[in-house]
């Protein structure tokens, strides 16, 4: 799960203006990890993109990062 | 608060590529509305050229509905001819070259994510032009890439995001691994011709799966000079694909 945790920090950190505000809480089930990404309200949009389209890129990574750890990751954004 | 500004140029792709120079900023960061398409004319005579708003936006401003007055960019890079098929590929166009510490930077961050997915592997960026190149050399490139390439799409687009967010835009930034780029380019090319032939013998309009708008935009070039059919794209956002009908 750390792992998982480095990496999404590491990609929205890349994204966002404020990466001092970045905040991520993990719970691990079992093989599914969930995490909470908390950014700066004023970096909300930059995560999401449009339509959706930051968060969706940042899932497939993660996605792909999470098959490799034999686990399932999901990541929502907490406003 | 946000002000749009005109641009003109031959076709709509030039005059988005003028205004993203002028303005520094990627495809990605302006929204476009087309003021006129432009004619090519009849043999030179009735040419006009395309006109269009372009409006510098932030991603707070579009993260929540899409218009659909204004189009997004990536009829940009749908329909742009950059790459393999270029026709107006001249001097006018050529971009200027990316500083070796920018290839070290793009080097840095594609390693360090690949490394963090756990995932072994040999980073090499150079720059190729049109596009900076990023190869990565892989034992899993099957998980890499993923299905229909959604890793490597996937982490292209963080790529271009990041790298350009306080980068004057340059030019696009496009990961490979084992030539997947290539082999998929035939893929879909082969698709558009069996699908143009059963439309034209069927007469009647075939839809494509849906499509990236890179993906797309290979139909809609290697279909451009193939009499018996048009192409168009239709629907929104992840279902957008490509309908091929009788001409």
């Amino acid at each position: 799960m750390d792992q998982l945790e480095d990496l999404l920090r590491f990609l929205v950190q890349g994204i966002v203006d404020d990466p001092d505000s970045i905040e991520i809480t993990g719970t691990e089930n079992g093989s599914r990890v969930d995490l909470e990404l908390r950014v700066a309200s004023e970096d909300m949009g930059k995560v999401i993109g449009r339509g959706g389209k930051t968060i969706g890129a940042i899932r497939k990574v993660m996605k792909a990062a999470s098959v490799k750890a034999n686990k399932r990751v999901n990541v929502e954004v907490v406003g | 608060m946000t002000q749009s500004l005109e641009f003109n140029a031959a076709t709509v792709d030039e005059a988005l590529q003028r205004a993203c120079e002028k303005l520094g900023l990627s495809p990605e960061q302006v929204s476009y509305e087309v003021l006129d398409p432009g004619s090519a004319g009849f043999l030179g005579i009735g040419a006009r050229d395309a006109r269009i708003s372009v409006t510098p936006v932030s991603a707070e401003e579009n993260a929540g509905s899409g218009t659909n007055e204004i189009r997004s960019s990536e009829h940009y890079a749908e329909h742009s001819n950059s790459g393999a098929y270029s026709e107006d590929d001249t001097a006018q166009t050529r971009k200027q070259a990316a500083s070796q510490d920018f290839l070290d930077e793009i080097e840095q961050y594609v390693t360090q994510t690949v490394q963090k997915m756990g995932i072994d592997a040999r980073v090499d960026v150079y720059d190729a032009g049109e596009y900076i190149a990023v190869d990565v050399a892989v034992e899993e490139t099957g998980l890499f890439i993923g299905q229909k390439g959604e890793t490597i799409d996937a982490l292209q687009y963080l790529l271009n995001v990041t790298m350009y967010k306080n980068r004057e835009y340059l030019k696009r930034i496009v990961i490979d691994s084992e030539g997947y780029r290539q082999r998929r380019i035939e893929a879909i090319q082969g698709m558009a011709h069996r699908t143009a032939r059963r439309v034209a013998r069927e007469q009647r309009p075939i839809e494509l799966p849906p499509m990236s708008p890179s993906e797309r935009r290979i139909v809609h070039i290697f279909l451009k000079d193939n009499g018996r059919v048009t192409t168009a794209s239709k629907g929104s956002g992840d279902d957008r694909r490509v309908t091929i009908s009788p001409a």
